[in-house]
């Protein structure tokens, strides 16, 4: 049965950041440390551990998957990572669900300011 | 010693875990500046804890309590009659490392006085291409630049006896040239059947390379001795997909999707480098 990604929601930051740096295209683990921390403007920085602990549960759940690097670095190391369908289906549920939030929350925050008589 | 620390933390994750990103964690390590590396260090300790508290999939089989109680071997002793709270014990784990990190800091600091730092390294690493320098100075037509040895070499010294005490790998490596080639990950399956010696279809730990005296050790020792040994090395932890602890007929059939899950730099070959344990590469200097 192919699995809902609404299954997956809500998203736990660390995971949220994850898939938003591999919606692109694919990246090291150093690589999307980096990223984390420029989309997050230097607010929110993921650590090695963090980030690979993270990384094995999404493989197993199967939103990401690994694969080969950029033919420059092919003597590289390193692990590159990319989104799976699922893992992009998951992103958009979450960015959608976070969309109502900020909607919501906008329409909350309105609702109390003092109006001008 | 910041470096050394975090390798002990990194040591201490489930098998699994460390040989799959174990390479990578240091790595980032080196990247990062200096003031970020403490970071990195409680950064490992949590990722320890989160590893072994909350992934059951890793955790080791723990050997029944009673059984070894029969047979004589205190697991834990306590003078008072209670059971201390797992929680203190965590906490206490926890401070105690603080503790250590704190000393090593202070340790590193030499009392006070900051260190310099100096250009360069303090460790030679394989990758360091060294230069006679004594040629510099008489930079004329027949300067000579001494090249170091190959910084492959060294992992292949290590990688011969590594090949022949296991097994799995001397079957597999066909040819001899401690290097996994596309042709002997895609015959794996025949290879390994080879190892078969009861015919049963799969290969236990013993038919892969174990050898232990069962009079030796306690019988409940067995399974955790077999499970941590199929764990601790990459190319059988990768072939024990399921992480029973023995390569079952379905594993040994899909074995060559599995090892090519070790070609770290998807060349399709497995290498000594992906292919020593990540503990060993760092006793040996490697890492």
């Amino acid at each position: 049965m192919k699995p809902d990604p609404d299954d997956y929601l809500p998203l736990a930051p660390a995971t949220l950041h994850i898939l938003l740096s591999l919606a692109g295209e694919p990246m090291h683990g150093y690589g999307i440390m980096q990223e984390v921390q420029c989309q997050s403007n230097g607010r929110y920085n993921l650590g090695p551990g963090t980030l690979y602990d993270n990384l094995q549960r999404l493989m197993k759940q199967r939103m990401v998957e690994e694969v080969a690097g950029p033919r420059d670095e092919e003597k590289s190391r390193r692990r590159y990572y990319r989104l799976s369908a699922l893992g992009r289906g998951v992103l958009s549920q979450e960015i959608a669900r976070l969309e109502d939030v900020v909607q919501e929350g906008r329409a909350r925050l309105r609702s109390l300011k003092p109006r001008r008589a | 010693m910041l470096r050394w620390l975090y390798i002990q933390l990194i040591w201490l994750h489930p098998a699994p875990f460390r040989w799959r990103f174990g390479d990578d964690m240091l790595d980032d390590f080196d990247r990062v500046p200096n003031r970020a590396k403490l970071r990195y260090l409680a950064d490992a300790v949590r990722s320890l804890a989160r590893q072994w508290l909350l992934r059951p999939e890793f955790r080791h089989p723990e050997a029944p309590a009673g059984t070894l109680a029969a047979a004589g071997v205190p697991l834990f002793q306590t003078i008072e009659t209670y059971r201390p709270c797992p929680a203190a014990l965590l906490q206490g784990g926890l401070l105690a490392i603080l503790s250590i990190l704190l000393a090593v800091l202070l340790i590193a600091k030499g009392g006070g006085v900051a260190r310099p730092f100096f250009i360069g390294t303090h460790f030679s690493r394989p990758s360091l291409l060294p230069i006679d320098r004594s040629s510099v100075a008489a930079s004329d037509l027949d300067t000579t630049v001494k090249l170091g040895p190959d910084p492959f070499e060294a992992w292949l010294k290590l990688a011969r006896p590594y090949f022949a005490s296991l097994p799995v790998l001397r079957v597999l490596d066909a040819d001899r040239d401690l290097t996994l080639s596309p042709w002997e990950i895609g015959n794996a399956p025949l290879a390994l059947r080879k190892l078969d010696a009861n015919h049963d279809g799969k290969l236990t730990s013993d038919e892969c390379g174990l050898h232990i005296d069962p009079n030796s050790v306690p019988p409940d020792w067995l399974e955790p001795l077999r499970w941590r040994f199929m764990s601790g090395h990459p190319v059988l932890a990768a072939l024990d997909s399921d992480h029973d602890g023995e390569i079952s007929a379905g594993e040994i059939e899909h074995a060559a999707a599995a090892l090519k899950r070790l070609d770290r730099n998807h060349d399709g070959y497995l290498t000594a480098d992906e292919l020593i344990p990540f503990e060993m590469a760092v006793r040996a200097g490697l890492r």
